[in-house]
């Protein structure tokens, strides 16, 4: 290639280095601005998360939409009490016998892993029902403090906790046992929210304390190299 | 013989033949999650082996603690976990039935007083030949109460293990 043709590419190429940052378009057609230069090698780190972790992370993760929900103890829950915080997404009913209570007894040995200090205080454990019906917030309160007075109940009516499910591919739906009990058919897995408000990762079920706490620390550090 | 001998014979081969069936039927590591005061449902775990020579039927499981006992499978259906009744589980002749968490387990429903970790409750068993066998249920918060629960059930799994494999 002619020496002058080379020069030219050259200088092109740098000045394309130079440009003003970058869109970025995430899963959810949310843009958001990525700088390039020494953060562009952040990215490509960033892009490759731990093997191990790939199972569970959210490739691209969404960020949540605005939800309006309550707590077991009637103030409205919204996208604002997530922020800040790791949440653990449990998503169950009261009268499940064997998946729920599994989960909400490794989720407080998960919890009691930690150290006192900061990761336990930004680590929440949330337990959405699914059966809100039946689930009334005193009988919420009084079975999530069995497991962990810090559990927080989360409750709303049937349209809205379907509009929050659905977007974390969380599904639910009733099926009729006898002439007055019905059942919850429900996707069991738990889902964390990042600080900054992201689907970002899945735990199928089961659930084992350690495991999870293993996973916990590595996600966190990944999270930071995005 | 004698009326009296006839009787003494008659009554020590049922007792035997009793003995013997429960002999040919196993129970490891039965419990029951420790549930919140207020749960309505409770679930019971256990493995049960058959080994004897003939399958056995289970078709259901009653208790004084609970108002009702059935038996569920936890399965997976169009991305959701749901419950299936199960009216009849066989246990084929050598073989192992295991309930655990995530599976198949005995759902109790209703329980009559507040059920507490460290109490025991009787479950009885039906089998479809009208033979019951009554189990005692530990209540534990956890599969494993102490490390050395865990491994004293591991200790008597292998046990059976190779009597099993022997039987066979």
């Amino acid at each position: 290639m002619p020496r002058s043709l080379y020069c030219l590419a050259l200088v092109l190429f740098l000045v394309a280095c130079h440009q003003s940052p970058e869109k970025m378009v995430n899963a959810s057609g949310k843009t958001t601005t990525a700088a390039l230069g020494s953060d562009s090698r952040k990215n490509n780190q960033a892009a490759l998360p731990p093997e191990d972790l790939q199972e569970v992370l959210i490739r691209n993760p969404p960020g949540l939409d605005s939800f309006y929900l309550h707590d077991h103890l009637g103030a409205p829950f919204t996208l604002e009490r997530l922020k800040g915080k790791w949440n653990f997404l449990v998503f169950g009913y009261t009268n499940c016998p064997d998946i729920c209570p599994t989960t909400l007894a490794e989720m407080d040995d998960f919890k009691a892993l930690m150290p006192e200090g900061k990761l336990k205080n930004d680590t929440q454990v949330l337990f959405v029902t699914l059966d809100p019906k039946r689930d009334t917030k005193s009988e919420l309160k009084q079975y999530l403090g069995y497991f962990n007075k810090g559990f927080l109940g989360i409750t709303g009516s049937v349209e809205d906790i379907h509009r929050f499910c659905t977007p974390l591919d969380i599904e639910f739906s009733y099926e009729k046992l006898s002439k007055e009990v019905y059942g919850v058919n429900h996707s069991s897995a738990v889902v964390l929210i990042d600080p900054e408000l992201r689907y970002f990762a899945r735990f199928n079920v089961p659930i084992y304390a350690e495991e999870l706490f293993k996973q916990y620390k590595k996600i966190i550090d990944y999270q930071k190299t995005l | 013989m004698s009326l009296y001998r006839q009787l003494s014979v008659a009554v020590a081969l049922l007792t035997f033949s009793l003995t013997g069936m429960a002999a040919e039927l196993q129970v490891e590591h039965a419990w029951i999650r420790e549930a919140p005061p207020n749960a309505k449902m409770l679930a019971g775990y256990f493995t049960l082996t058959n080994h004897g020579k003939k399958d056995k039927i289970l078709v259901g499981a009653s208790s004084s603690a609970f108002e009702k006992v059935e038996m569920h499978q936890t399965m997976e259906k169009n991305k959701m976990a749901h419950m299936q009744q199960q009216s009849k589980l066989t246990l084929s002749a050598g073989k192992s039935l295991e309930f655990k968490p995530g599976g198949l387990h005995l759902m109790l429903i209703h329980p009559l007083n507040p059920i507490k970790a460290g109490q025991s409750h009787e479950i009885h068993l039906k089998f479809s030949d009208q033979s019951e066998m009554t189990v005692n249920f530990k209540v534990t918060k956890h599969s494993g109460d102490t490390p050395q629960q865990h491994m004293h059930d591991n200790a008597m799994h292998e046990h059976n293990e190779m009597k099993h494999q022997h039987d066979h």
